[in-house]
């Protein structure tokens, strides 16, 4: 990633900026964080707070005209938070630190100040903080202005006042009271560097709530002192002074969710609150924050931070190499299912960012290929020539369409990649041909652009090939990397032609199936089309769709997305089951590895293709045929082509059989359900057997018999511990590793399926 | 690193009938290579991982080479 493309993203995310309260105080006090301090009864902590940004607090306590209430959150459920008041307790009941301002660095120009009252103190004492020698000319006798008058409406006492100013005993400022200042020019011009009349607007940049708002008089004053100071330096004016006074905060807060909750406190007009009353007021603050993509997404909550952070990071640790750690575990734990990028009021989608890092990553070498090893490889066997199979329909010398089923389909429920073919055929005019393949997602997904670009070239060779044939695709993920990748490529889902010819695919009797939810896939989130075909679908077969909240546009991922199966199992599994529980209701999927998800972590789901083709089919009951190891994965697909070619062009399967292929082997359930967990096929067992027996490179245990051996057909070590009677091999361990050891390279023979 | 060295259950190279021994071999992963100790072949130098140590400590080497 580019800097300026980097922090094109981290500004999208705004969920580190100050919520409508801080940002609309003219003096920006941190409310949020001092009505924490509130709740957690220290009074102190929050007073300290207060005082930071007020240079008189004791009298903004009482007098503020707390602009900040009129755009507080809280407003539209249930009431602003009484936000002066709590200032006001602050006070009370905290303990106010003793003051002291320092001039930073003395100079020897001289200032006049014209006016007495909360502006002019304000710029005096800031501008006495930045070195200058201050003097203050007050017409009154007392200082503080007009704010006198109120203390007769009982809100303001003169012991106060003289608290707070008290602040100016400790500074060499110079106070001359009884002092009427008529002719500026004339009485100071000459003795003074600058000169500030708190009359006058002249000093401000920006004008704020207006002559009656006290806070915004204090804000005045600063304000002018700052322009006083540039102006004497002789430096710019408005630079680098975008929020300085009160501005509209660009904070996203949804408050859909929150319980309203009004005041607990009786409004009276003169007196403060009790301290009780006081913590019962700062609990109903709802500490503004975004975070709304956050809190729809395992990955992100997991991490503990936000996105602005999140893209710093991975840019960062993948431009310069370090932190890489962190980094690298972050992109793999991101399913790139984009639902961010739609709830982000900006549109931050995080699958850009942990893409392009993880593209960045392999690209200097810094993404093992073991970690993807097993998902690459599924994928290249799928495109070899035990799986690739590429048709025209029987008959025919052209297709109007080619059907692309996509790998996984055809792995788990090879029998619909048949029914669905027929049904096409079928159905449609103008030839319908059959693309057996892998569209290529897990070379992307693991940042391998190389292998992603070739594999991509393939597809768009054969389907040229085809004479560039409409594609029905069963998987939404071939249907975005098609559409992303080939140029020109038309492609419709399997679900819109069922839907659009499918007569016979009228459910018997209408509203008697059970009450079903729709789990969208991620990669379709863009296509209202495949949602519309799917639901029509299942309303014609008879079911009743509840919608759950995160659904269509909104979906959220099955957690294949990514390879975070892969390459976060823990994380995987939440993300499952968090899903899962959305809704009671049993899940209908579109995709077969949502499918697999759902059902390896048993949620009750089907694939739309079992409901098509009505299956039985029982509420709330895992779908155990789903359950298929990962070497019976293979399997299927091989079994697959083989009966597609048989059945419907006449043609035997040709495939020179791999020597290792013949192998007996004998296992259990309890070793199968190892491998699986371990990403070991009986393929990779029967390899290492072969090359053992082949080169004689076993291991012997006189114990019990058994041989202990090992194979290394590409970046991962397979063991297996076997003992042999006859011809038949019996298994009794495997397990691999990803070190290599003695940097003996073996032939890769077995490894490369042929292409 | 040491990895591995008693040969408590007698196992023997089956190709060259020796009791394995604990021997020097190499492990190398992400470019990073280093020696370890296994139960090897004194003579042709097979060596020997056990499933407990390919699943504990090597797992760890490997992550914190990935973690690199
Ligand atoms: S009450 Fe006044 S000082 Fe306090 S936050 Fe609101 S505007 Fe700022
Ligand atoms: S998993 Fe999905 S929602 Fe979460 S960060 Fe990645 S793209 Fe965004
Ligand atoms: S939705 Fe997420 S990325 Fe967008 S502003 Fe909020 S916290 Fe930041
Ligand atoms: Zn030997």
């Amino acid at each position: 990633m580019k800097r300026p493309e980097i922090r094109e993203y981290e500004d999208k995310c705004t969920q580190n900026y100050a919520p409508a309260c801080i940002t609309s105080c003219p003096m920006h006090v941190d409310v949020k964080t001092m009505i924490r301090y509130i709740e957690k009864d220290d009074f102190t902590g929050a007073v300290n707070c207060f005082q930071k940004n007020i240079p008189f607090p004791r009298i903004v306590s009482r007098i503020c005209d707390h602009p900040c209430q009129l755009v507080c959150k809280r407003e539209e459920i249930g009431g602003s938070i009484l936000i002066s008041k709590l200032e006001r307790a602050c006070i009370e009941f905290g303990e106010l630190k003793k003051k002291k301002i320092k001039p930073i660095k003395k100079t020897n120009k001289k200032i006049a100040i014209v006016g007495g009252g909360l502006s002019g103190l304000t710029a005096a004492l800031f501008l006495y903080e930045k070195g200058y020698q201050v003097t203050v000319f007050e017409k009154e006798g007392k200082l503080g202005g007009r704010i006198r008058s109120r203390v007769k409406d009982g809100l303001l006492s003169e012991e106060l006042m003289d608290a707070d100013f008290k602040l100016l005993d400790d500074t060499d400022i110079q106070l001359r009271c009884n002092c009427q200042i008529t002719d500026i020019e004339e009485q100071l011009g000459e003795i003074f560097d600058g000169i500030y009349d708190s009359r006058s607007k002249d000093l401000l940049i920006e004008s704020g709530y207006g002559e009656d708002s006290i806070i915004q008089k204090i804000c005045d004053g600063r304000s002018s002192a700052i322009s006083l100071d540039r102006q004497i330096k002789g430096v710019s004016l408005t630079e680098g002074r975008e929020n300085e006074v009160a501005y509209k905060t660009e904070l996203y807060v949804n408050i859909g969710q929150i319980e309203p909750r009004a005041t607990t406190v009786t409004p009276r007009l003169l007196d403060g609150l009790t301290e009780a009353e006081a913590i019962k007021e700062a609990e109903r603050c709802i500490q503004c924050e975004c975070m709304e993509c956050v809190k729809q997404c395992k990955f992100l909550e997991t991490e503990g931070s936000y996105p602005k952070k999140y893209v710093r990071e991975i840019a960062n640790n993948v431009n310069i190499m370090m932190g890489i750690r962190k980094s690298k575990n972050m992109v793999n734990s991101c399913t790139l299912c984009g639902l961010c990028g739609e709830i982000c009021p900006n549109g931050l989608n995080m699958a850009d960012v942990c893409m392009s890092g993880k593209v960045g990553l392999a690209e200097k070498n810094h993404m093992p290929e073991a970690i993807h090893d097993f998902p690459v490889n599924d994928m290249l066997f799928a495109n070899s020539n035990y799986f690739k199979l590429l048709r025209h329909q029987v008959g025919m010398e052209e297709s109007k369409y080619i059907f692309f089923p996509g790998c996984q389909l055809g792995a788990l429920a090879p029998t619909h990649v048949l029914k669905a073919y027929q049904f096409l055929t079928e159905n449609l005019r103008g030839g319908v041909g059959l693309y057996l393949g892998c569209c290529g997602a897990p070379a992307a997904w693991s940042g391998r652009v190389d292998l992603f670009n070739q594999t991509s070239e393939e597809v768009k060779d054969n389907w040229e090939k085809a004479g560039k044939p409409i594609v029905i695709t069963a998987c939404a993920t071939c249907t975005k990397m098609f559409s992303e990748q080939i140029e020109g490529i038309q492609i419709e889902s399997l679900w819109e032609i069922y839907d659009s010819c499918g007569a016979e695919i009228q459910g018997p009797i209408a509203n008697t199936h059970p009450v079903i939810t729709v789990h969208d896939a991620c990669t379709a989130r863009h296509d209202p089309n495949v949602h519309k075909a799917v639901r029509s679908l299942l309303k014609k077969k008879g079911y009743r769709i509840e919608e759950m909240k995160y659904s269509r546009d909104m979906t959220k991922c099955c957690s294949f997305g990514g390879l975070v199966s892969f390459t976060n199992t823990s994380l995987a599994k939440e993300m499952t089951d968090t899903r899962a529980m959305e809704s009671d209701k049993d899940f209908v999927v579109y995709c077969a590895m949502c499918k697999e998800r759902f059902t390896k972590e048993a949620k009750s789901s089907r694939h739309i293709l079992d409901l098509i083709y009505d299956e039985p089919y029982k509420s709330g009951e895992r779908d155990h045929k789903y359950i298929i190891s990962y070497s019976k994965r293979h399997e299927n697909r091989i079994m697959l082509k083989r009966k597609l070619l048989k059945e419907i062009w006449g043609e035997e399967m040709e495939r020179e059989k791999e020597p290792y292929e013949d192998i007996n082997i004998k296992l259990t359930d309890e070793i199968e359900r190892i491998m699986d967990d371990r990403l070991i096929l009986v393929s990779d067992i029967k390899k290492v057997i072969y090359h053992a027996e082949d080169t004689g490179s076993k291991i012997w245990n006189p114990n019990n018999n058994h041989y202990t051996a090992k194979f290394q057909p590409g970046v991962i070590t397979y063991w297996v511990e076997y003992s042999i009677e006859g011809d038949v091999y019996t298994i009794y361990k495997a397990y691999s590793h990803r070190l290599e050891i003695n940097k003996k390279i073996e032939e890769n023979a077995h490894r490369k399926y042929r292409l | 690193m040491k990895l591995e060295f008693e040969n408590k259950e007698g196992l023997m190279c089956s190709k060259c009938r020796l009791l394995l021994e604990p021997g020097k071999a190499h492990i190398t992963y992400l470019k990073s290579t280093f020696p370890v100790e296994l139960l090897t072949c004194p003579k042709c130098g097979e060596v020997y991982v056990p499933e407990d140590l390919a699943l504990g400590k090597m797992q760890e080497v490997e992550k914190n080479l990935e973690d690199k």
